[in-house]
Order: structure tokens, then C-alpha cells, then sequence
């Protein structure tokens, strides 16, 4: 499990996580909502000490991040996968070796059988002859689902999505929610997702977390979020230009 | 004033020792690069070799036409070859061959890491578990030890061609007199001082290179930055260290 306590992030005066605290039950579905420029990314990059926090703690499998050792830290890596929201693929690989990386550096597969799971991993995504382009030659939904193929290649037991399905149409879309329930289910991942994508959330989420003004201002079902009378979530949920969440424009 | 200049230069210290150490720890690591490795040491090789050649001959040419111009009526013709020889063995052929590979190298270094730093493909690597210190900064600062010499015996040979070029077409002085000149007097620690040389200049151009990729923020704007100030920077140490260490080798 990912257990997240009161967690302090800020950059210069912009304080972005304000306490922000959550726990993550091994097998579970947890997305986070809010608006953008809330804390998102800032939070996911946090979990996997990409960004060191100003206080507050990260355990994951009840190892502490603080203050772990490179070694350890890197190893507990390779069993998270994440999706960056930039997708951030290695330009300078193709994409079967995007895919493959983290086995060509970790295990002692040969080059072919690498290959062979990064084609099985991009079929996943939706993606079939472009194992030998380059980045700069797919589109940026190809690059996001190239993304969550890297992600997996590894059998993560921790998968991070950061904006899985922004910018892919609604049926390629929706294929990667069937298949981040899939991963879940079938190898049971313990997935956190940060979504705009509200018919996403519903879908895929166990849990839902609301992220406001660097707090987790709700945490609830799906049927939860739904019904809850928090004006802050349901403004959010309705997507109205009107009520109480500040800031934006 | 004083206080944030002294202050972002002890941090610009501390964060060059930082990426060093991140280099020189994973050296263990080097047999199990050696592909990454020789991925870096061929395209510093080959991206720097057309304009090491073409420097090399000028130089060697010029040194040898004010080497005779000088001394013209004054020193039999032998020493000119050995003037030459000299010159380019101790300075000329580390410190051009540096200051030509910082001009190249470094700033494609410090151009490819800024941008996967500010695509966040560095994190993307971290996220892997591959640790950016053995798998970017290492290589790049070994092969940079590797390269360095290898270039500068090349650019001396070459110098000392273009001297013998000079001095056959334009100086009326016979290739075996040259040649001989070139033998006269010849002193090892003045090779291998400049060779020493090399090596750390090759250090330098690999460290510039990583620290101010890695220091890039921003977007294009911050990679282009950190470009030049990788280039800038090497140039400058360069030219220290070629001081400090012509002071140790031939005290
Ligand atoms: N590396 C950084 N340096 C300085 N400020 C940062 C950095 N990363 C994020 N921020 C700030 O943190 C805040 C939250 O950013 P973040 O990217 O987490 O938003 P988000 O919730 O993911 O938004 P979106 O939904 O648009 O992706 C923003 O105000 C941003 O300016
Ligand atoms: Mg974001």
C-alpha cells in the first residue's frame, strides 16, 4: 500500500500541498480530481520521491522514503510504473526500446524477447507497427498510450497515470480504462490516476480523492462523489464555470 | 550583492562536485557500460574530428611559418622543427583540441540532457529505476578521459605535418632537417604533461557538459542557456587548469 501523511510542498511561495494526506490500499483504484494547476502532477511526482517533499511522508510497502538510500529508492522503483503527463519518452530511442528500456537495463532477456513484449505491450495499448519509430513521428495520443505501455512493461505492482486518457478519443479512451481495470484486476495493481476526465473516473476509480486548495478535501465511491453534497466536488464533477472553488481564470 | 554572488558560487561548486561524484562513483559500473559508453566516445570522436583536423593543420602551419619567421638569420633551420614539435606537445595541441571539443561537445552534451531534464525523460529514467549518474553522467564524463587524448595525439600529428608542410613549400627547410628538428631534444615529460592535460581537459568538457544540462530549466529557452554556459565555462576552466597543471608537470 501507499500510505501518503501530511505531505508539505511548495516551490518558492507557491504553496502547492498544503498536508495533503491519503492511503492507498494494495489492489485499489484511487483517482484524484481537481483543477488544474492544483497539485496533480506535483503530488504523483511526490509519491515516488521525484520531488522531495518540505514535510509529511511517503511509505510505500511500509518503507519510509524519507531519508532512504539511492539504492533502495531506485529500487523500489522498478516495481511502479508511471505515465507522465507529457508522456516524456526517450527521443532519442525508438519505440520498442522506449517500451523495452527498463528490461534491457534490469533484466538478462535477449534482445528479441524484449522486443516480443514491447509489441505485446504497445498491442495493449492499442498500438501495432510503430515498435521502430521515433517519438517525434507519432501523434500525442500515440505517445501517451506508447507512455502506458513503458509503464507496464516492467509488471509494475504500482502504476501511476497521470492523465492517462487526455487528448485520446473517446473510444481509444476508453479502451485504456478497460485496461487499466484489467491490469487491476488481473494482476491486482494498485493504481493511482489523476484524471480531468470525470466519465473516466467513474469508471475505472474504487475510490475517488478530491484535491483542493492543497488539501484532500473528499475521498468517497464513485456513488459517493455522486451523491455527496460537498459544493466544492459537485461544482466540480457538473463542471460549472460558477460556485465555490476559486481561482482559474 | 556580495553576499548572493559568493553564495550561488559555492552553489555552483557544490553542484559541479555533485554531478563528479555522481560520475566518478559508478566508474565500477564501466564494464558493463561499455556500450553506452562507446556510443559517447564514438559521436565525441566523430563530431569533433572534421574540425580538430582542419585547426590542427592551421595551427601547426602558422606555429611553424612564426617559429622561422622569428628566429629567421638567427637559429640554424633544425630548430624549427623542434620549436614546433615543442609547441604543440606542451600547449598547442591539448589546449586547441580542448577548447575545440568544449566548443563541440559540451555544448551537445549539455543541449541533449537539458532537454530530456526539461521533457522530464530524466525523470522518466529515475522512474525506472535507472539511475541517471551511471547511466547518463558516467559515460559521458569517462569518455570525455578517453577521448581527449586520443584527439590530441591525433591534432599533435597533424600540427606537426602541417608544420612539415610550411616548411617544405614555404620555408625552403628540407623534410629531413624538419623531421630531425622534430626529434631534437625531445623530452618525454613534455608529451605525457600535455597528454595529462588532455585528460583532464577531457574531464572538464564531460562535467560542463552534464552539470549544465542537468541545471536546465525551464524550456527551449532554459536548454539554450545552459548551452552556452556549458561552452563557457569549459573554455574557461580549460584555460585555468592548463595553467595549474603546466605549473605541477614542469615545476
Ligand atoms: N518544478 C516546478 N517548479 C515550480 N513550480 C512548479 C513546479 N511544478 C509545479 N509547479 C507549480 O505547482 C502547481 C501545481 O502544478 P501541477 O503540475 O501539479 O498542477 P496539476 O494539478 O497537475 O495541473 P494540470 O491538471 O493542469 O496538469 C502550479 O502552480 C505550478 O506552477
Ligand atoms: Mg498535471
Amino acid at each position: 500500500m501507499i500510505r501518503i501523511k501530511g505531505l508539505w510542498k511548495s516551490f518558492g511561495d507557491n504553496k502547492v500541498l498544503k498536508g495533503v494526506n491519503l492511503d492507498i490500499e494494495t489492489g485499489e483504484t484511487i483517482v484524484v480530481i481537481g483543477q488544474s494547476g492544483c497539485g496533480k502532477s506535483v503530488l504523483m511526482k511526490t509519491i515516488v520521491g521525484l520531488l522531495i517533499p518540505d514535510d509529511g511522508e511517503i511509505e510505500i510497502e511500509n518503507v519510509s522514503l524519507k531519508n532512504i538510500s539511492r539504492k533502495k529508492l531506485l529500487e523500489i522503483r522498478k516495481k511502479i510504473g508511471m505515465v507522465f503527463q507529457s508522456s516524456a519518452l526517450f527521443d532519442s530511442f525508438s519505440v520498442w526500446e522506449n517500451v523495452g528500456l527498463g528490461l534491457i537495463e534490469h533484466s538478462k532477456m535477449s534482445q528479441d524477447e524484449i522486443m516480443r513484449i514491447a509489441r505485446e505491450k504497445l498491442k495493449l495499448v492499442g498500438l501495432s507497427d510503430v515498435e521502430d519509430m521515433y517519438p517525434a513521428e507519432l501523434s500525442g495520443g500515440m505517445k501517451k498510450r506508447v507512455g502506458i505501455a513503458r509503464a507496464i512493461a516492467m509488471n509494475p505492482q504500482f502504476v501511476l497515470y497521470d492523465e492517462p486518457t487526455t487528448g485520446l478519443d473517446p473510444i481509444i479512451a476508453d479502451r485504456i480504462n478497460n485496461l487499466i481495470i484489467e491490469l487491476q484486476k488481473e494482476l491486482n495493481i494498485t493504481t493511482v490516476a489523476v484524471t480531468h476526465d470525470i466519465i473516466s473516473a467513474y469508471k475505472i476509480a474504487d475510490r475517488i480523492a478530491m484535491l483542493y486548495d492543497g488539501e484532500i478535501i473528499f475521498d468517497g465511491t464513485p456513488k459517493e462523489v455522486q451523491n455527496t453534497d460537498n459544493p466544492y466536488v459537485q461544482q466540480f464533477i457538473k463542471g460549472e464555470g460558477e460556485g465555490p472553488v476559486s481561482g482559474g481564470i | 550583492m556580495i553576499i548572493r554572488a559568493v553564495r550561488s558560487f559555492f552553489s555552483y561548486v557544490g553542484g559541479v562536485i555533485i554531478i563528479l561524484t555522481e560520475g566518478f562513483k559508478n566508474f565500477h559500473r564501466i564494464p558493463k557500460s561499455y556500450r553506452l559508453i562507446l556510443n559517447q566516445i564514438l559521436s565525441m570522436g566523430i563530431s569533433s574530428l572534421p574540425i580538430v583536423v582542419l585547426v590542427s593543420v592551421f595551427a601547426g602551419m602558422v606555429t611553424c611559418f612564426q617559429a622561422a619567421f622569428q628566429t629567421k638569420a638567427y637559429v640554424p633551420e633544425l630548430y624549427v622543427g623542434m620549436s614546433v614539435a615543442k609547441a604543440v606537445m606542451i600547449e598547442l595541441g591539448p589546449m586547441l583540441t580542448g577548447l575545440v571539443v568544449a566548443g563541440r561537445v559540451s555544448s551537445s552534451i549539455a543541449a541533449e540532457l537539458g532537454t530530456m531534464k526539461v521533457t522530464e525523460q530524466i525523470d522518466a529514467l529515475e522512474i525506472m529505476g535507472i539511475d541517471p549518474g551511471r547511466y547518463l553522467v558516467m559515460p559521458r564524463i569517462f569518455s570525455g578521459i578517453i577521448t581527449l587524448p586520443i584527439l590530441t595525439i591525433l591534432a599533435e600529428i597533424i600540427m606537426i605535418l602541417g608544420g612539415l608542410f610550411v616548411s617544405v613549400y614555404g620555408l625552403d627547410i628540407s623534410p629531413y632537417i624538419y623531421l630531425r628538428g622534430v626529434r631534437t631534444n625531445f623530452i618525454q615529460i613534455e608529451l605525457w604533461g600535455g597528454l595529462i592535460k588532455s585528460v583532464v581537459f577531457g574531464l572538464i568538457i564531460g562535467l560542463m557538459g552534464c552539470y549544465h544540462g542537468f541545471q536546465s530549466k525551464g524550456g527551449a529557452e532554459g536548454v539554450g542557456q545552459a548551452t552556452t554556459r556549458a561552452v563557457v565555462s569549459a573554455m574557461v576552466l580549460i584555460l585555468i587548469f592548463d595553467y595549474f597543471i603546466a605549473r605541477v608537470v614542469f615545476a
